[in-house]
């Protein structure tokens, strides 16, 4: 029996060889323009990626046989560098040079160029923000939550409030325990739709950004006052829950007022515990999944369903956001099926909790493959872009030919990296990623069952959804850039 | 794609059917030999495993019987 399986593998795996080697020209069509000297197809790291994941999940359920990252061990650092980090004056700092830079973006939207490439909100908003705040998170620990301009403002205001009534402002409404983690996943949806959906196939321009920032903070500030400034910020404001996600990973974390450090990943299955978590780590998936699709894998369905919407009338911009929005829903719900369905595998084996109890307490494993997902999708965009960043934008915000810091003459090297360099970066980003995800999904299975075999067993379901990710992954990366 | 491009598209492309990919399926098909060889050893796995339990059951079923 053993035997006849083994041929069958070989057969099927021989069988996908041969046929993808029968259509190289046609394939080439498709391929990478950048990457033709690659010494193997891009396929074939996708076997590689998957033999790693079966071999280190060989491993896990051989050595690693009791939990080891359910416990933080968070112990304070030296005092004198918790004082430095975290005392007042550097609170004050951080929350102004985070309100100046909400300032600039508001203000170099509205009274900037339109020019996405030129001005200062667009590359901020997209690359420096919503990228390097998610590296910072991991390496230095919940950095956003001192440069949250939300939260300065509203502490400031509640600070006011508390010097002249003499108590602290209440709050007509308690934050509803069902809500979780849910508006930061529609936070999260409505970013991403600024960035690739509302500028109908374009950049989003500036001006477009500088009113979804003001609305967002509208938004912030009556669930502030209606829930409280520190409840909401804490519970409920979209970034601070997103970039909370990653800080998760890393080993800094700051608690009563003092730092403090711990052991990698180990802050993670805490942060799980919540309604919507799942759904916000596979929100977070989902949108770098669509955003490498968009233009590559999806482009021809979404094109397909823009002209259905046409035809229903809609006007060209709206039936471009249509058809997006669709696909970006259909991203989200085939990666949130995936998951699901690994989890529903793991319900079957003996002895495990309800399918949601287990679908939350196994979220947190999906945190390393979010961040895996981001630098395989964002790394050399992010390089590129931030050059302009700290050369002409930081000199010319507004792009009106301005030269503040004598670098508005600088520009970006497209050479820094090669593209052979950046596919083996994405390899690896999703190589390490995925097993980093794998190693702590076996380490909940060992505190979820109550014996080795069977949280070995459990985890067959949660190795097949890894192996589906990293070949999706995988597969988006060689389609995006044809 | 562009807003200005929307009008380019040729009334061919219209009749076809989303899911284009479907027919660029040598594309994505090695990268599903993995999964799906994941997949397989998941199920037959499970599947002997699930074989063995109910043996098991049934053994020790047999034995109380006869006691």
């Amino acid at each position: 029996m053993r035997g006849r399986t083994t041929r069958v593998v070989i057969g099927a795996a021989c069988a996908a060889l041969i046929t993808a080697l029968l259509f190289p020209a046609v394939a080439s069509a498709h391929a990478l323009v950048g990457r033709k000297d690659l010494p193997v197809p891009s396929w074939l790291f996708a076997w590689g990626a998957s033999v790693v994941l079966v071999v280190s999940f060989g491993l896990l359920s051989v050595a690693w046989t009791e939990a080891r990252l359910q416990r933080e061990h968070w112990r304070p650092v030296a005092a004198w560098l918790s004082t430095a980090v975290l005392n007042p004056v550097t609170q004050v700092i951080c929350g102004l040079i985070g309100v100046g830079l909400w300032f600039l973006v508001l203000y170099a939207g509205f009274r900037g160029i339109e020019d996405p490439t030129q001005n200062f909100a667009d590359v901020f908003t997209f690359y420096t923000f919503w990228l390097g705040l998610v590296l910072a998170s991991v390496l230095l620990g919940d950095v956003f939550r001192v440069f949250n301009p939300w939260r300065a403002i509203g502490r400031l205001i509640s600070g006011g409030f508390r010097l002249v009534a003499g108590q602290s402002a209440p709050a007509p409404l308690s934050y509803p325990e069902g809500w979780g983690r849910w508006p930061a996943v529609i936070g999260v949806l409505g970013f991403v739709w600024l960035e690739l959906i509302e500028g109908g196939g374009a950049s989003p321009s500036p001006h477009q950004i500088a009113v979804a920032t003001t609305v967002y903070s509208a938004i912030t500030f009556a669930c502030m006052l209606l829930f409280g400034a520190d409840e909401w910020i804490r519970r409920g404001e979209t970034f601070n829950a997103y970039f909370g996600m990653f800080s998760q990973l890393g080993p800094f974390e700051a608690r009563d007022g003092r730092l403090g450090r711990r052991k990698f990943l180990t802050g993670a299955p805490q942060w799980a515990a919540v309604p919507g978590a799942a759904a916000l780590v596979l929100a977070s998936i989902a949108v770098t999944s669509f955003d490498g699709a968009q233009e590559g894998v999806f482009t021809d369905e979404i094109s397909w369903t823009l002209h259905r919407a046409s035809d229903l009338g809609l006007s060209p911009p709206n039936a471009f956001r249509a058809a997006n929005a669709i696909w970006l829903l259909i991203t989200y719900a085939g990666i949130s099926g995936l998951y699901w369905l690994g989890i529903r595998g793991m319900h079957t084996v003996r002895g495990s909790p309800p399918v949601r109890e287990l679908g939350r307490s196994f979220a947190h494993t999906l945190i390393p493959i979010a961040l895996a997902y981001l630098v395989a999708h964002y790394f050399s965009a992010f390089l590129y872009q931030e050059q302009a960043q700290f050369t002409y934008i930081l000199s010319d915000p507004l792009g009106h030919g301005s030269d503040l810091f004598g670098t508005a003459g600088g520009g970006i090297n497209y050479g820094i990296v090669g593209s052979n360099t950046v596919w083996y970066v994405q390899v690896a980003a999703l190589v390490i990623g995925h097993v980093v995800a794998l190693t702590l999904a076996h380490d909940r299975a060992l505190a979820t069952y109550d014996d080795v075999n069977r949280a070995s067993r459990s985890q067959y379901f949660m190795l097949a959804v890894m192996v589906g990710f990293t070949c999706f992954g995988l597969f988006l990366l060689s389609q995006s850039n044809v | 794609m562009s807003r200005a491009d929307l009008g380019k598209y040729p009334a061919a492309m219209v009749l076809q059917p989303s899911l284009a990919h479907l027919g660029h399926w040598y594309l994505w098909a090695p990268y599903m030999v993995p999964v799906l060889v994941v997949l397989a050893a998941v199920g037959r796995a499970v599947w002997s495993e699930r074989r063995e339990e109910r043996k098991e059951a049934q053994g020790s079923g047999g034995r109380r019987e006869k006691r």
